[in-house]
């Protein structure tokens, strides 16, 4: 399946999808080297999937910008559930909660489990804010994680990579991942092969996209230069509640919109946090994300459908 | 100045199991603190009335005023008026607040004087400064 194929079988589930919305990453620059991913044997491991990202549900938010955050949320996982080609599991984004609290985790956690889906986390800042500094989501979230709760998994021949940039925040600066997990990242990806597809998850983004309003991570140029050496990267991030891309060599940076609430363009408002929007257009700003692997494609195609 | 005294002593007493008040050199004040912190103050109110404060609004991830000037002594409150929350952390002191959800406060007392930081942890763009000036 070439990737024109793909779109076009995108396309159709405009059709038969419960009144979904696809805006397709399209029109990106596709130039990517080919001696990183030429070796068929390689390429053979990675079969055809798709996976899904949904992020800042924000369970718990109540305010005008989004009344119903529990509902939208389940709106979310019901266009995945529901979608033509539905995808092997979820890679949850952070700020899964508001405030951190008990029954908030519970609420996301039930309806993530009626949904049926197996669902990979990383914590959001929201999500480390209970008086033990993240011990409630790391009690939930956190078997077989190391430091903050960052880890690492293999599916479909594709290298999974979710790390934690949200907690020991320094003032005056932006997302930190740290040296513990420098290191462990590093070593992480060593035994790899430059042919294996990587996938690299965390809440906020892993590229500057608005530095005054702190939505970037102070070291992840670090982070990114051990990922160099891959032919297909693909960084997925939330936290700004908006869709942004850029191509940069072998790395794709996307961030989602979130279920919970709308935020401002950068530099639209004085400053982030939740949006009001017009009545009636919430589920226009909201949204989930599907990403689609195919063999030998180094771009993942990436769709973001709004919950309108 | 015999209000002042009066109030040390009450602090002493309460907190005789945190031994940070009682000393007069470095102070740290750990939430345990500041709960006996205020309980004097709700709880005394002749004693309220010697304790000086000083508030700091908490709105578009900005705190206002950014940067303010105290003598020693003053109980410090954050409120947060957006409808978002943030986390204010003092980074000599490490007095640190809970996730403040929208219109709650905290509060902290600053019993040395000297230049504080204090960020929010959630939004560490977010920073401010407190000038704690000798008494007179
Ligand atoms: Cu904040």
């Amino acid at each position: 399946m070439d990737l024109e194929v793909s779109r076009r079988k995108v396309m159709e589930c405009m059709a038969w999808g419960p009144g979904v919305v696809w805006a397709l990453v399209a029109g990106i620059p596709t130039a990517f080297s080919m001696d990183a991913l030429g070796d068929d044997s390689a390429g053979a491991a990675v079969s055809s999937f798709s996976f899904a990202q949904i992020s800042d549900s924000h369970i718990g938010f109540d305010k005008a910008a989004n009344p119903d955050s529990s509902g939208t949320f389940r709106d979310g996982l019901a266009i995945l559930k529901n979608s033509v080609v539905k995808p092997s599991f979820l890679i949850h984004t952070g700020d899964i909660t508001h405030l951190s609290k008990a029954e908030q985790f519970d609420t996301a956690a039930q309806m993530v489990r009626e949904s049926g889906f197996e669902t990979h986390y990383v914590p959001g800042e929201h999500d480390m804010v209970d008086e033990d500094n993240g011990k409630l989501y790391m009690d939930r979230y956190g078997k077989g994680t190391k430091g903050a709760g960052w880890y690492s998994f293999n599916d479909h021949g594709v290298h999974f990579i979710g790390l934690v940039n949200v907690v020991d925040l320094k003032a005056g600066g932006m997302g930190n991942l740290g040296q513990a997990q420098l290191d462990w990242l590093k070593n992480d990806l060593s035994v790899l092969s430059a042919s294996t597809p990587i996938v690299v998850f965390a809440h906020i983004p892993l590229w500057t996209v608005y530095e005054q309003w702190g939505w970037g991570t102070q070291d992840s140029g670090e982070a990114l230069s051990y990922l160099k050496r891959f032919g297909s990267v693909t960084v997925l991030n939330g936290h700004i509640h908006q869709v942004f891309q850029k191509v940069e060599g072998n790395v794709s940076f996307h961030t989602a919109r979130a279920t919970g609430f709308a935020q401002p363009a950068p530099g639209t408002a004085p400053a982030p946090g939740p949006m009001v929007v017009p009545a009636g257009q919430l589920k226009n700003y909201l949204g989930v994300t599907t990403v689609s692997v195919t063999p030998n494609q180094p771009r993942l195609l990436i769709n973001d459908a709004t919950l309108a | 100045m015999k209000k002042r005294f009066i109030l040390a002593i009450t602090l002493s007493i309460l907190t005789t199991a945190c031994s940070a008040y009682a000393q007069s050199g470095r102070v740290e004040p750990a939430p345990t603190h500041n709960m006996h912190m205020m309980m004097v103050a709700d709880s005394n109110p002749d004693t309220a009335k010697a304790v000086k404060t000083s508030d700091i609004t908490i709105s578009n991830f900005t705190f206002a005023p950014v940067k303010i000037s105290v003598p020693v002594g003053t109980k410090v409150t954050w409120t947060n008026k957006d409808d978002t929350p943030h986390r204010v952390m003092v980074i000599e002191t490490k007095a640190k607040s809970a996730a403040l959800d929208s219109d709650a406060s905290f509060s902290t007392t600053f019993d040395t004087p000297g230049t504080y930081h204090y960020f929010c942890t959630m939004h560490p763009m977010m920073k401010g400064a407190i000038e704690v000036t000798a008494a007179k």
